[in-house]
């Protein structure tokens, strides 16, 4: 089990480089230039004695533009390692002090409305395979379908519309209500959950649908196999032939799935922040990116593409304890 | 058709004071065929349509016939694993369906199911220990204190060491899956099992042996089996009596013995030619069955097996045939072939 850990770490890190060099290589290829904007605006300042292309060399060589993409790259790479990401060019703060800014309001929004899904989703999956082809499961696929398919804009906006300028229940947008500097602190952590209310409610409806209905496939396939009838026939109450035999089973494709949850609670929820005008990192990244901030978008990518590494590997040891028939060798 | 079965029925049930763990009488069960948006029922598949048989206390009862003639569903069904649509159940003389729920989790020891696969009928999650153990517990088989003997004693008989309990099935090969389902079933203390073709996942040295193990343990705790099965020389080896199906109906019924020496009806026959035996000497003169199984939504009129029957004549697509009682005590053949040896009597 350590030796397959330690193997995995070492194939994550080589990994991660080509991942960076790729993102690296896109960056520098990307039609926004950051440096270029600049450029174009300063020489249309009036009053500005140098040329467009002046100002081009002059920000290329300042900004590291100049040279070629290689040596741009392994430059990144040699401070990225010994912890240095740089200074944001939007933002002009460091990559990682703007980052940690923004970071906690997606994680509280995402862990939130993650954890909402799984409460929701696996006991409304489970009710709709225990009673297959009935009312019930037919009201709870319905209610699944509409979540996967109505957009996050639309079901953000349609709230927004109900809750909002009908019944005046919560704030358009924003994180905090106008008079948050004068609230104490207690209110204040009051104050922004309640605007945290219906970002969340946003993303836990859209992605609930499809939870329920993978955890409904998987409890029907346990439901249906014969080491089910078996407990039934052994005479056990159905409560625990549910809990004991079925459950358990669904689970492990369920569990599995964690894992891959840590990139997601990091990388934000683009359309939902921008919506509600919270600043969290899906937000900031897409500003960043749209700009082209090279430095603050090679961290987001390279962080991401980290996280996802380390919830891959978790993922799989996850599997190993929960599933008695896997065992990792080596 | 109804007149057919009722009169099996009447026949196979006749009262002679015998110890009867298992009365069943009539049984049907019908799936219904759903279709459409208002999932109306369009029809039904007749799994299982109208059987009669009773087993004594103690013997085996096999059940053949070939891959979806109901054999399973006969099995499920007297279990109340799914529900019968009409026909009675008498087990120890009272009614399984008659049971509410919770008279029937309490009866439900008593009757135990070993399934044909090995590998999906334990779950994967539990210990071996806890999947024998788990029941015995619930249903106080045995007193707390005397529990982990108990079970060492259960997997004893069934040839598992007691050190197997902390393991996981995954880890057990077929035949040893095999013995923890046996073992599951027997802790239990049951007075009837309903094996579900137990060895036809297994290769014929491992076979044998869990047949011998079935066989002991009828012996010593005085097992009732219902054997279902498509492999006629186990059949032959371990029951008592036979019980022929074909699409949902018994075909022929009698002792094992009398049905081995004297097979009455077209489809036994053909079963029986099929046997292989072991000497590439003997020539045989097998009967080939053209055709498959017909659908049993929609079986043949008259006989249901007139369309794949070497000796059909024209009557057999038109009538129901009648029950046939030959000589042999107890051995009936449901075919038109012998309505002239009934009239005869």
């Amino acid at each position: 089990m350590r030796k397959y850990i330690i193997r995995r770490i070492f194939i994550s890190i080589i990994i991660l480089f080509f991942v960076a060099l790729l993102i690296y290589c896109i960056m520098r290829l990307m039609p926004t230039s950051y440096v270029e904007n600049l450029a174009r605006k300063r020489a249309e300042t009036p009053g500005s004695t140098r040329t467009y292309k002046d100002w081009l060399d002059q920000l290329n060589a300042v900004y590291g533009l100049n040279e070629n993409v290689a040596t741009g790259f392994f430059r990144w790479l040699g401070n990225a390692v010994r912890g240095n990401f740089g200074e944001s060019w939007l933002f002009g703060i460091s990559v990682t002090k703007k980052f940690s800014q923004v970071i906690l309001d997606s994680v509280y929004l995402i862990f939130t409305a993650t954890i909402l899904e799984y409460c929701i989703a696996i006991p409304l999956g489970m009710l709709a395979a225990r009673k297959q082809y009935s009312k019930t499961d037919y009201a709870v696929t319905v209610f699944a379908l509409l979540g996967i398919s109505l957009p996050s804009f639309f079901l953000a906006t349609m709230m927004k519309l109900v809750f909002s300028v009908k019944l005046g229940w919560f704030d358009l947008y924003g994180k905090v209500g106008r008079n948050f500097l004068s609230l104490s602190p207690f209110m204040q952590a009051l104050d922004i959950a309640h605007h945290y209310i219906m970002p969340i409610l946003t993303l836990t409806l859209i992605s609930v649908g499809w939870l329920m209905r993978y955890t409904r496939t998987n409890m029907l396939e346990v439901l249906n196999s014969d080491y089910i009838r078996t407990a039934r026939a052994k005479g056990l109450p159905e409560s625990r032939v549910v809990s004991h035999h079925a459950f358990r089973n669904t689970l492990i494709p369920i569990v599995t799935m964690l894992g891959g949850l840590l990139p997601g609670l990091f990388s934000g929820a683009m359309i939902t922040e921008m919506l509600f005008q919270i600043p969290g990192i899906g937000y900031t990244s897409y500003q960043a990116i749209m700009a082209g901030d090279i430095p603050f978008a090679m961290f987001y990518m390279v962080f991401l593409a980290f996280m996802t590494l380390i919830g891959t590997l978790l993922s799989d040891i996850l599997y190993a304890a929960v599933d008695p028939r896997i065992r990792i060798a080596g | 058709m109804i007149a057919r079965t009722d009169n099996t029925a009447a026949d196979i049930l006749e009262s002679d004071g015998g110890d009867y763990v298992l009365e069943v009488r009539d049984l049907k069960m019908h799936y219904p065929i759903k279709s459409g948006l208002t999932q109306k029922i369009v029809g039904y598949v007749r799994a299982v349509d109208g059987i009669s048989f009773k087993i004594e206390r103690g013997t085996t009862l096999a059940l053949v016939g070939e891959s979806g003639c109901g054999k399973s569903t006969v099995g499920r069904t007297l279990l109340k694993l799914t529900r019968k649509t009409s026909g009675e159940v008498l087990f120890n003389g009272e009614e399984v369906y008659a049971y509410d729920n919770k008279k029937l989790r309490s009866m439900r020891p008593k009757m135990q199911i070993i399934f044909q696969d090995p590998y999906s009928s334990l779950s994967p999650r539990l210990p071996v220990g806890e999947i024998i153990g788990e029941a015995v517990k619930e249903h106080h088989i045995v007193p707390p204190e005397q529990y982990e003997d108990y079970l060492g004693k259960v997997m004893d008989d069934c040839g598992l060491q007691s050190y197997y309990k902390q393991r996981y099935p995954h880890e057990f090969s077929g035949g040893q899956r095999q013995r923890i389902c046996i073992a599951r079933a027997v802790a239990l203390n049951p007075d009837f099992i309903v094996c579900d073709e137990p060895v036809s996942a297994l290769d014929v040295s491992i076979q044998a042996q869990i047949i011998n193990l079935l066989m002991d343990l009828q012996e010593s705790r005085r097992l009732t089996y219902l054997f279902i099965s498509h492999d006629l020389s186990v059949v032959e080896h371990i029951s008592d009596a036979v019980a022929v199906m074909y699409l949902g109906n018994i075909v022929e019924y009698g002792k094992t013995g009398d049905i081995f020496a004297n097979p009455l009806h077209p489809y036994t026959k053909a079963l029986f030619s099929a046997i292989p035996l072991p000497d590439p000497d003997v020539k045989t003169k097998r009967t080939i069955l053209t055709g498959s199984l017909p659908s049993p939504a929609n079986p043949p009129k008259g006989c249901k097996f007139h369309t794949r029957c070497p000796n059909a004549m024209p009557i057999c697509s038109r009538e129901e045939p009648p029950v046939y009682n030959s000589g042999d005590k107890g051995h009936y053949c449901v075919c038109h072939l012998f309505s002239d040896k009934i009239k005869e009597n």
